[in-house]
């Protein structure tokens, strides 16, 4: 596979995928087999048993597809693609995120890069990310730290915590917005819900952005 | 049996997402609106080689002679329903399609290649255009749009996963 970081392809219908990307690895799977496939992304299936487990090296490619099986990524991923139905995906760390899905909790350690998570009905938290870029219909969103972010729930409550000069948009038509920026800060803020309370205890100023827009949900910005 | 014909060409789903919230919380009238002017900026848009198919609830079903209008198209009504949506009210979209051979019974279609357009659309966000991999290959290169392969996806009632892809204007 010479030195090049690889690039897996994980496909399974049912049953939990469990991926470990550790410095120093080489690709070995425990509950199914590995194909390189033309493209020059490994191919690999499971068994049929009920943990499909890969070992790889720190930094590589995933594309993980599943119906209802859950997804755990630990260690240090590169870009990380998922799609799933109604499994659970957790990923400690990675430098690209892109996770689509119906339901299931979505929970993402760290993602260096774009954190891009669409999901109808499931929790999504991200602890940290330099963008997050995140729709859900009904459920509850939570980014711990963020660069640049743009969120969008229906129902769904928004919680966002800018760094240092971040710039954020978030919008709900019924979910609260719920927006914090790091003390001292003064942000320029575009704050609006149609019938919805807006509240925001930050003096405005230059340091970043924060839009927020909703139509009955209630819209605060606060200093932490 | 019916008398049908098999057509080829790309089968494309509109979805405005929060409509039945947005019914509920602000009354029939405001569900009225979207719905219409929904139709009006997507009937602006369409050129001769498209057409509506049908109304669905809060959506449309759409038909493309070929896949690369079908993405032009489409990712110039999402920017029209972005800007639409700086008003108060959001007019949020998601667009799905699948570029195969129907079966035309009537005005309608039906068969597989509708449902794969239909679930595909399920998993786009508000603002995005997705599509089979089949829709962006038939397409080939098109100025002014890139393409983001999102892998292979599992879709009810489908059998094997259908390689998925993000159309986005450059």
């Amino acid at each position: 596979m010479g030195d090049t970081l690889p690039r897996l392809r994980i496909t399974r219908r049912s049953g939990k995928v469990r991926v470990v990307a550790e410095a120093g690895a080489t690709l070995a799977v425990e509950g199914g087999s590995f194909v390189p496939g033309e493209d020059g992304v490994v191919d690999i299936r499971a068994f049929g048993g009920s943990v499909l487990e890969v070992r790889c090296p720190a930094g590589s490619d995933l594309t993980i597809s599943t119906s209802s099986g859950a997804i755990d990524v630990r260690g240090d991923a590169g870009s990380v693609k998922v799609t799933t139905k109604s499994g659970s995906v957790a990923i400690e760390r990675a430098t690209a995120v892109n996770a689509r899905g119906a339901s299931g909790r979505v929970d993402v350690g760290a993602c260096t890069g774009e954190c891009h998570v669409v999901f109808v009905s499931s929790h999504v938290s991200i602890g940290e990310a330099g963008r997050a870029v995140i729709a859900t219909v009904s459920g509850n969103i939570d980014v711990g730290a963020v660069d640049d972010a743009e969120v969008k729930t229906v129902s769904g409550t928004i919680s966002l915590a800018a760094r240092p000069g971040g710039r954020l948009a978030a919008r709900s038509i019924s979910g609260a917005v719920e927006i914090s920026v790091p003390s001292g800060s003064r942000p320029a803020t575009h704050l609006k819900a149609v019938t919805g309370r807006v509240r925001s205890e930050c003096e405005p100023g230059h340091d970043g952005e924060i839009r927020a827009k909703s139509v009955s949900g209630s819209i605060s910005v606060t200093c932490r | 049996m019916p008398v049908t014909t098999t057509v080829t060409g790309t089968i494309v789903f509109t979805d405005i997402v929060g409509f039945t919230q947005l019914t509920d919380e602000h009354g029939d009238d405001l569900a009225l609106t979207l719905l219409e002017r929904q139709e009006e900026l997507v009937q602006r848009a369409l050129p001769d080689t498209a057409r509506v198919v049908k109304e669905l609830g809060d959506g449309l079903l759409l038909w493309f002679d070929d896949p690369r209008t079908a993405i032009l198209t489409t990712l110039a009504l999402q920017r029209a329903f972005e800007e639409e949506s700086d008003g108060d009210l959001p007019m949020w979209v998601r667009i799905g399609m699948h570029w195969g051979c129907p079966r035309a019974r009537g005005d309608d279609i039906v068969g597989r290649d509708v449902n794969l357009a239909s679930r595909i659309t399920d998993l786009a966000a508000p603002g995005e255009v997705l599509c089979s991999e089949a829709t962006a290959d038939e397409a080939g290169a098109v100025p002014g749009v890139g393409f983001e392969p999102l892998g292979p996806v599992y879709v009810r009632g489908i059998a094997d996963p259908v390689p998925l892809v993000r159309a986005f204007a450059l």
